[in-house]
């Protein structure tokens, strides 16, 4: 319990030591930038510490991050020191800020107790974000290493992972215990960001004077975020209680929950559109039982991942794309401040303050460190917001020099800025190509994410209102061209690609259908901002938010961006990364949209406020995901509980577990550790050792790495192709090092000597088990054929049947 | 009371120093003597240990992650050059620590003629900083930085230079000074009190050459950039540097100047936000204690002494001013009642004190009526306490009993510290003289014999010290052919061909704190020498005769 109150007081330091940071630029929000202080201050620290390490001005260590923590609290007394409105400033923001630390500190202790049942570290890509967890905290060198690549520096969009290391390590708290905490964290900074910014965006539509109307909004915003989720849970429970009507599953697109046919022979692996499972083991509790049941809420649309914030929590998997949550909001608040502000801006801004500039590139910067999926779509809803405010204050032509004098150094700043990374990062997006196959049923899209599109098409039920009907249609013409664009492009890409004929028909009647739906409600979103843009109304930025998420679905059924998953999924991860951006804007703008239209209803003004109720009832549906999905992920909180993520470890595998903490503490952390390649040797008919199974990726490979930070030669094979590009010489490179790593397991003992000394691995791991459960060593290759270690190497620990061997060390030492 | 410059003045009436003048030399004394004491008779042993071991790789042209470029670490290795004893270090630490009685002097118009003497007294008895000040470790010049810095902080009419030199010392220092830095920076900038240009480029300049020189390691080579305050701080989380943490340290020496600090501070500051009004230089030292206790608070399971001293030196300088007017308003007190009952208390509690201390020497609390014995006298002392407390006038004669519950363990803390023993957990683990004694034997073997001295690998660092200037030796993880003596870990088994020699053989020893239980504290309060003592063992081999 200690390191969770430690962490967590950590969390509201760093906050506390950005607000007059938070205050200075986002002054005209009502908190004035308390509920995005946790964001700001964290990125802020994680950046002085990557720049304050890639310069070796500061040691790798516990205390270079209380370092870094002085340092921020020095910037913030200079702010505060030469901010003349900080005093009032705080006076009128301090319930905000009592508020912001009592939402994040409810939502950080609530998921604590969640995770708490689910802690361990393990299973999908868990060892990996541990990996880069351990390598943030650990380098001995900045930019950080990869240690799944020895002596290469990671390539990867870490600085979610450094922002994580951060908190852990001035906490105090171990690496394991840090990652699940840094899941509380970033549960705790999203909410209370997204709270605060629906309560400004709130106030800013329907007046100051609704104050319980934007507190609604806060708290409608942080349910859509975080808690609703898809509305094929409703669909799997009744299924699994045996309750389902086959016309409207298969209506659903959903034929694949209702069981096979009785006895019809269907091989586990097969690809079916039935439920293949046992029927009994579906549910033996009022929610479904079955272990793989909350999973499937993220594999609603076929070919990609559907999956929303909800799931990434109570999955547990430490992505970027979900540790960036708090940074998006900032960087939505930051611009949503810009757009409010009332002198134009241009480059005079930053000669005559130039310190804001800075912190703006610093935040925009940080969005392609942390999840550079969102970099494109921010950075845009920012230019934009510029470009909004600067069209209020003067002309046209001054107005677009303007935005470019200010914006053209923010950008070049934050290119700069994390030159270091950009250096080390190599980008495997590959460009757009035109989307060719099949589209998203409509069925699959009212599922996934009717209850936050039902919210954003309240906003047409008021934002047109009194608009008249010239200036209606005006921008209604004006914004046409909008959705028409993308088509117009898709079309002309598939032409010349030669897949136009081809695409036409396999998007099939439903995706076209989805697509005019998506492209409908961006056109008339867009239109509805353009409106109340040009009225000066407060709504504006809202509405625009929206238009932007029903844009980047409309976009994403149109057009993939290329990655190494193109030649077989081709839209998995546009869809995937794209749409989570679209559950934040439309959980943003649509929680102020809802609450606009009931407060218009409740006072009598638009009766079409009230279609807010069934839209309401559609958010409650999105509920039943959570509640069915927590019941079954905590076995109805009857599981064991721990908050360390190796908790599990150390009561399965002991002799393992104690290997790992041997390695943590008297290794250093330059040091390369072979253990298994992950690839399974067994003698083939002949007797000699093959290859069996090559695969090595979302497995135990590299566990020994993942868990300490300590380098390998090689961890995951595909993950490292992914993140360092598909090209022959990686894969004969990559190959080469398991073939070395493989030698050193079934080698002669110089074979063994040589891998070590050809990989710069100091020790070898034989891990612990049991002879039920044996070691990745013994299980992948042959035990009889491991080499006698203990004669050639030294044991330098040992414990069960855990060994670690270390090479021989013979050198001089003068000591006069 | 008046204020200068912010920090309050205690009144001159009331409570004067009979002889001032010889008070002054006589805390002076104090100060040095005890010093002197540590000087001669204290093990090398925690960030002592560390800092020569580092310093003598060093001045031996070897790197070593524990040579941390500072000024002293370079003085050391300098002087280590000319003398292999760890004397010569100490002597300059010493020196440089000895100027603080001066300091706190020059601080007299702002602490108070009592109070400054007061704060010299509790910076005299202040164990980790007797430790700290007379020892060759890396920091051996930052306490008197420290308080120097403080001194030319509360001065107006400094030179320019001044301020360069300052930035010098800071950057090729220890992080002792840290929390005083950022102080003065946090509340400058929070107040807009800016360095003028020339004071700017002076620290500006004053830092880059500290920085430079110290990157540069004082001429023994380019290793990177080494920023030595960041560099120091850092790794007091991560090595250790005392065998009990920072927490344990604090609550076996440091209790009551920490716990008077605190009071003072709390009550100052109470004071500064009622009034309205605290100056510059109040703030300052408010926030710098803030600071250091913070450092404290993050770092009290990091076995490191040194935000000890850290947060010592800024309570120190609260509680002397505080000490003098609660001694002033003692002697203004209401003692109708009080002569009486704080006496009374004080016997009281002395004889639950004294059973306290038969239960400590035979470790095991006594029966129920002894138990009934020791609470009812207790009751007895608090009540009479608490009867007095309760009336307003008679509060400040309560200062009496305090300070006989604080004297006992502060002055049995830095008569441990200064006379040390390798008993006593400040400095720990500490290098004994066997660990010199298994040198010579050695290094007399493998000349009468010839062949290797070798060390196993992971008793490299524990030997570094205790085997300089021995000759080049072998670290090896397995025998080489031409060993003729192992020094190897004590739980390997015997190597073949190899007789051992009787030991076992200590080159680190480490004193448990003795923590855990009010009766292993006492029981070491009144023996030092009752802790267990855990040790770094070797097993010493000799090559069979052919």
């Amino acid at each position: 319990m200690s390191e969770v109150l430690a962490f967590w007081a950590v969390s509201l330091l760093i906050g506390a030591l950005a607000l007059p940071i938070a205050f200075s630029l986002l002054r005209r929000l009502p908190d004035a930038g308390a509920g995005l202080s946790f964001a700001l201050g964290l990125v802020l620290a994680g950046y002085g510490y990557f720049l304050l390490r890639v310069l070796h001005v500061i040691p790798q260590g516990r205390g270079g991050y209380l370092l870094v923590l002085a340092l921020l609290g020095i910037c913030s007394a200079a702010v505060a020191g030469r901010d003349r409105r900080f005093h009032a400033t705080f006076r009128r923001a301090w319930p905000g800020c009592l508020t912001a630390a009592g939402i994040f500190t409810l939502c950080f202790f609530t998921y604590v107790s969640f995770r708490s049942y689910n802690a361990d570290i393990g299973g999908t890509e868990q060892p990996m974000d541990f990996m880069y967890l351990n390598a943030a905290l650990t380098s001995p060198e900045y930019p950080p290493h990869d240690p799944w690549l020895a002596g290469e520096r990671a390539s990867y969009y870490y600085f979610g992972y450094l922002q994580a290391g951060v908190l852990t390590a001035t906490a105090g708290v171990p690496a394991s215990t840090g990652y699940n905490l840094s899941l509380a964290y970033t549960f705790g900074a999203a909410a209370v960001g997204i709270a605060s910014l629906a309560f400004a965006l709130t106030r800013w539509a329907i007046g100051p004077r609704a104050r319980t109307w934007a507190l609604g909004a806060g708290v409608l915003a942080v349910t859509f975020l975080l808690f609703v989720g898809s509305l094929s849970a409703i669909f799997e429970w009744s299924a699994a209680h045996g309750n389902y009507n086959r016309s409207v599953y298969e209506t659903f697109g959903l034929g694949w929950m209702i069981p096979c046919a009785l006895g019809a022979a269907v091989a586990p692996s097969a690809e079916t559109d039935c439920y293949k499972g046992a029927v009994a083991d579906r549910t033996a509790a009022w929610y479904p039982t079955e272990f793989w049941f909350w999973w499937r809420g993220s594999r609603i649309i076929p070919g990609t991942i559907t999956e929303f914030p909800f799931f990434s929590f109570l999955l547990g998997d430490l992505h970027p794309h979900v540790m960036s949550i708090p940074l998006v909001l900032l960087s939505l608040g930051l611009s949503a401040s810009l757009w409010r502000g009332r002198r134009r801006l241009a480059w005079a801004t930053h000669r005559a303050s130039p310190f804001p500039g800075l912190a703006l590139a610093l935040v925009f910067g940080a969005l392609a460190f942390q999840n550079a999926w969102d970099l494109l779509t921010f950075s845009a809803v920012f230019a934009l917001a510029v470009l909004a405010r600067n069209f209020r204050r003067g002309p046209p032509r001054e107005a677009l020099l303007g935005a470019a004098g200010f914006l053209l150094p923010v950008f070049v700043v934050a290119v700069l800025a994390y030159l270091p990374w950009y250096l080390d990062f190599s980008s495997q997006a590959g460009g757009f190509a035109p989307y060719v196959g099949a589209g998203t049923r409509p069925a699959h899209a009212f599922l996934q994410f009717s209850p936050l599109l039902g919210a954003a098409l309240l906003a047409l039920t008021w934002a047109f209102r009194r608009a008249g009907r010239a200036p209606l249609a005006n921008a209604l013409a004006a914004t046409g061209w909008l959705p028409m664009l993308p088509l117009l492009g898709w079309m002309l890409l598939s032409t010349s690609n030669g897949d136009f004929s081809a695409a036409l028909e396999a998007r099939g009647a439903g995706g076209w259908l989805t697509l005019a739906l998506y492209g409908g409600t961006a056109w008339l979103l867009v239109a509805a901002s353009l409106v109340l843009g040009l009225r000066s109304s407060g709504a504006a930025y809202g509405v625009a938010l929206l238009a932007v998420g029903a844009m980047l679905l409309y976009g994403a059924e149109l057009f993939v961006i290329k990655d190494v998953f193109f030649g077989s999924v081709p839209r998995l991860n546009t869809v995937f990364k794209l749409s989570y951006q679209v559950w934040i804007l439309l959980s943003l703008g649509g929680s102020v949209a809802m609450t606009a239209a009931l407060q218009r209803a409740t006072s009598g003004r638009s009766r079409a406020g009230w279609l807010a109720l069934p839209v309401g009832l559609l958010g409650c549906a999105g509920l039943v995901y959570p509640i069915l999905a927590t019941a079954n992920r905590t076995d109805g909180f009857q599981k064991e509980t721990a908050i360390d993520g190796l908790a599990t470890l150390a009561r399965s595998n002991p002799a393992e577990y104690a290997l790992t903490r041997w390695i943590q503490e008297n290794t250093d952390p330059g040091d390369v550790v072979i253990e298994a390649s992950g690839r399974t040797w067994r003698r083939d008919a002949s007797g000699t050792p093959a290859v069996t199974d090559a695969g090595n990726d979302y497995s135990n490979a590299g566990r020994i790495s993942a868990r300490t930070g300590r380098q390998t030669p090689l961890g995951w094979y595909f993950h490292e192709i992914q993140w360092r590009g598909e090209t022959p010489a990686n894969r004969a490179r990559f190959t080469a090092l398991q073939d070395t790593v493989d030698r050193a397991y079934l080698g002669s003992p110089a074979e063994v000597l040589s891998a070590l000394r050809n990989t710069g691995a100091k020790y070898l791991v034989v891990g612990g088990g049991s002879p039920s459960e044996p070691s990745l060593e013994r299980l992948k290759y042959i035990p009889e054929l491991l080499p006698d270690y203990a004669t050639f190497l030294d044991v330098a620990f040992e414990s069960g049947d855990a060994r670690v061997y270390a090479l021989p060390e013979y050198r001089e030492r003068p000591t006069s | 009371m008046t204020s200068v410059g912010g920090i309050e003045r205690v009144p001159e009436s009331g409570f004067t120093v009979p002889a001032g003048a010889l008070a002054w030399a006589a805390v002076a004394a104090a100060f040095v003597l005890l010093r002197l004491a540590f000087l001669w008779t204290a093990p090398v042993g925690g960030f002592e240990l560390a800092g020569l071991s580092g310093a003598w790789q060093a001045s031996i042209g070897e790197s070593d992650a524990r040579f941390v470029p500072t000024l002293f670490q370079a003085l050391s290795a300098g002087l280590l050059h000319l003398s292999s004893s760890e004397t010569p270090v100490r002597l300059v630490a010493l020196v440089s620590t000895c100027t603080i009685p001066g300091a706190i002097y020059l601080l007299r118009p702002r602490l108070g003629e009592a109070g400054a003497l007061l704060t010299l007294l509790l910076l005299t008895v202040d164990p980790p900083g007797i430790a700290l000040g007379t020892s060759g470790s890396a920091m051996g010049l930052d306490l008197a930085l420290t308080v120097w810095l403080f001194v030319a902080f509360s001065r107006e009419d400094l030179p320019t230079w001044i301020w360069g030199v300052g930035a010098f010392a800071i950057a090729t220092s220890g992080p002792l000074s840290l929390p005083l830095i950022a102080a003065i920076t946090v509340v400058s900038l929070l107040k807009q009190r800016h360095p003028s240009g020339h004071q700017a480029i002076a620290l500006a300049t004053g830092a880059a050459l500290g920085v430079a020189v110290a990157s540069f390691r004082f001429g023994l080579g380019w290793e990177g950039l080494r920023v030595p305050p960041f560099v120091l701080f850092n790794a007091g989380f991560e090595r250790a540097w005392s065998s009990a943490t920072a927490l344990e340290l604090s609550l076996l020496y440091s209790l009551p100047i920490l716990a008077a600090g605190l009071a003072a501070a709390g009550v100052l500051a109470y004071r500064s936000y009622r009034a309205n009004a605290a100056s510059f230089e109040t703030v300052v030292l408010l926030a710098w204690a803030l600071l250091a206790f913070i450092w404290l608070a993050v770092s009290s399971q990091s076995q490191n002494p040194v935000p000890l001293v850290a947060l010592s030196v800024p309570l120190s300088l609260l509680a002397g001013p505080a000490l003098a007017e609660a001694v002033a308003a003692n002697s203004r007190a209401d003692w109708q009642y009080a002569r009486f009952l704080v006496p009374a208390a004080i016997f009281a509690a002395a004889l639950a004190f004294a059973q306290s201390l038969s239960w400590a020497r035979a470790d095991k609390v006594g029966s129920s009526s002894e138990k009934v014995l020791v609470a009812g006298l207790l009751v007895m002392a608090f009540s009479a306490l608490g009867y007095v407390a309760a009336n307003r006038r008679a509060l400040p004669t309560l200062l009496i009993p305090t300070f006989v519950l604080a004297l006992f363990p502060l002055i049995a803390g830095t008569f441990g510290v200064a006379f040390s023993s390798p008993h006593e957990p400040l400095p720990s683990p500490s290098s004994p003289s066997q660990a010199r004694e298994l040198r010579e034997i050695a290094l007399e073997s493998v000349a009468a014999k010839g062949g290797l001295l070798v060390v196993h690998p992971s008793l490299e660092d524990a030997i570094t010290w205790s085997f300089r200037d021995s000759g080049t030796l072998l670290i090896a993880s397995r025998v080489p052919p031409n060993a003729a003596i192992l020094i190897w870990p004590a739980n390997a088994t015997r190597p073949e061909g190899f007789n051992p020699l009787p030991g076992p053989w200590n080159l680190l020893q480490s004193p448990a704190a003795p923590v855990g239980s009010p009766l292993k504290y006492l029981r070491w309060f009144t023996n030092r020498n009752s802790l267990d003592i855990s040790s770094t063992t070797a097993s010493v081999y000799v090559r069979e005769k052919q």
